[in-house]
């Protein structure tokens, strides 16, 4: 009985490593498949707007408002600690670095997979279970140069754009809680911001950490949509793979790429 | 005078061909071929590989043995461009229609022709027209697919699939969840298309009495392999029983209604297996 039980387990941790490992090597070549039909993409502009609009426009609005409410929360907070030593102007440094190294990349990453990600991963998997891509291969055109590349590209271009908007829009709300509620003064608040925030070392290394989360989030969810059982259950099991699965990559990516660039591991 | 002993190529045949979804074979070593410029249907139940057959001429599924030819070249063994190109001679009417929802009537069937052409908008505009025109849904052009019915959707979706002036044109289940005067609305369709274009159709469907009124050819199909062909006629006074239960639509015979178990007192546990 024990034994059996044992080889049940083992059964199953094979299983889920198969499963794994093909996931990888699908997701591999799927993306490999999308960035070589890339061609139309960039022939045809149009197809590219349409899909900054979808991933980037409509993120906006989560996009600025979270921005801004992290950076009130991060002046309030940074100044009730500054404050105990006497530096509280320095709070300016410390919601320009929190946003523009980690907070505005990350957040902005996962905020971009839950709105973003999620609508990707539906619209191709409707597309897949009402047949609409079979049909396009019927039509001989191929749902990978027509629907997913444009946004796959779309997606990319957007999510740079979204992380420079939140860091923006955190640092904004910072000002307006530390400057204009609190009385902080405001020449000091942007001095030594300008002084301690290097453009090479800090906002540079954030903008490639938005990049590389861009390409996973895009990734992961485009794969999901493709992948997902043609079914209303599968369509939304694969919308909750893309969001799970893009916030873990996300924060491991994140300390990876931390580990790289601050710290010189 | 020398008699001519050339014959028309077939525009559609399978040659042994045989395919499998892993362990389960969906068709059989299938030969068969299709007369060109004709209506052709194929009949069979739920699950009995009709829609793969469509899927095998499209090029979207190759099979695990064999050869199937379109005009004369085998699709399984070209390359990808080829393969595309033999598609433009296509159309297909999924069985929902298949329309791009974020598309209005008017885009739907314009789809096509923008991506293959290179025609002025006004020309489009004319082209789409006169194929809504030809389907009777010249005035929904404007409509979004959600406000369409089904038998409307059907017939935008044919519409669509005639935008490129196809040579052949599969209907994979044609009639399906539509009321009677769709459905007659969609058999006089095919039937018209067919004559005006002078093209080949296949129709996979089930529904046997609608199908048999408007076909010139049809191939029964049984657990992955063809059990009888021919007219409408010779299909309807054919002796063999699978193709007489399928096409009088009779609950047991040669197709059992129950699915292979243990028998009843078994599973009831009032007798012992064995």
């Amino acid at each position: 009985m024990r034994a059996n039980a044992f080889l049940k387990g083992f059964v199953a941790i094979g299983r889920i490593t198969v499963d794994g490992v093909w996931k990888i090597g699908a997701g591999t070549k799927f993306i490999l498949n999308v960035i070589s039909r890339s061609r139309m993409t960039f022939q045809r502009p149009r197809l590219l707007i349409d899909e900054i609009f979808f991933t980037g426009t409509l993120s906006l609005i989560i996009i600025i408002v979270s921005g801004l409410f992290v950076g009130l929360v991060l002046g309030l907070q940074g100044y009730e600690t500054l404050k105990r030593y006497g530096s509280a102007e320095a709070v300016g440094t410390l919601v320009a670095l929190s946003l523009v190294r980690e907070l505005g990349p990350v957040v902005a990453a996962l905020l971009f997979a839950s709105r973003a990600g999620s609508a990707m991963t539906a619209k191709i998997g409707i597309m897949k279970s009402t047949e609409q891509l079979s049909a396009m291969q019927m039509m001989a055109v191929d749902p990978y140069a027509r629907v997913v590349t444009p946004m796959f590209w779309g997606g990319f271009f957007s999510m740079p754009l979204l992380a420079a908007i939140f860091s923006a829009m955190g640092i904004i709300g910072g000002y307006l809680i530390t400057v204009v509620v609190i009385g902080v003064d405001g020449g000091a608040f942007w001095s030594q911001m300008q002084a301690n925030v290097d453009f090479h070392g800090d906002i540079l290394n954030g903008i490639y950490k938005s990049i590389v989360f861009g390409f996973a989030v895009n990734t992961i969810s485009l794969f999901e949509g493709f992948d997902c059982v043609p079914t209303a259950e599968g369509v939304s099991r694969a919308v909750t793979r893309t969001v799970v699965t893009s916030a873990l990559a996300i924060l491991a990516l994140d300390f990876v790429l931390t580990a790289f660039m601050f710290t010189g591991v | 005078m020398v008699k001519s002993t050339t014959k028309a190529i077939p525009i559609i045949e399978f040659s042994s061909v045989s395919f499998s979804y892993g362990d389960r074979r969906i068709i059989k070593d299938v030969s068969i071929s299709l007369p060109p410029k004709k209506i052709t249907a194929i009949f069979g139940g739920s699950g009995t590989g009709k829609t793969t057959f469509l899927r095998l001429v499209g090029g979207q599924l190759n099979p695990s043995k064999g050869d199937v030819f379109f005009d004369g070249k085998s699709i399984n063994r070209m390359k990808y461009s080829d393969l595309y190109s033999a598609r433009r001679r296509m159309g297909m009417l999924f069985q929902f229609g298949a329309l791009f929802t974020d598309l209005s009537v008017f885009d739907n069937v314009a789809f096509p022709l923008r991506e293959h052409t290179n025609l002025p908008s006004r020309l489009i505009d004319d082209l789409v027209k006169m194929k809504l025109h030809a389907v009777g849904l010249r005035g929904a052009a404007s409509l979004k697919t959600a406000e369409l019915s089904g038998g409307m959707a059907r017939r935008v979706a044919l519409a669509r699939a005639i935008a490129l002036d196809p040579e052949l044109i599969m209907y994979d289940e044609p009639f399906t969840g539509l009321d009677p005067i769709a459905t007659s609305v969609i058999a006089n369709l095919i039937q018209k298309l067919n004559s005006a274009l002078g093209i080949t159709s296949v129709l996979v469907t089930h529904d046997v009495e609608v199908s048999l009124k408007i076909v010139d050819h049809c191939i029964v199909m049984a657990g992955g392999e063809v059990i009888g062909q021919g007219s409408p006629e010779e299909i309807r006074k054919s002796h063999n029983p699978q193709i007489r239960q399928f096409i009088k639509g009779e609950i047991d015979g040669p197709v059992p209604l129950h699915y292979p178990s243990e028998t009843y007192e078994v599973d009831l546990g009032i007798k012992h297996a064995g």
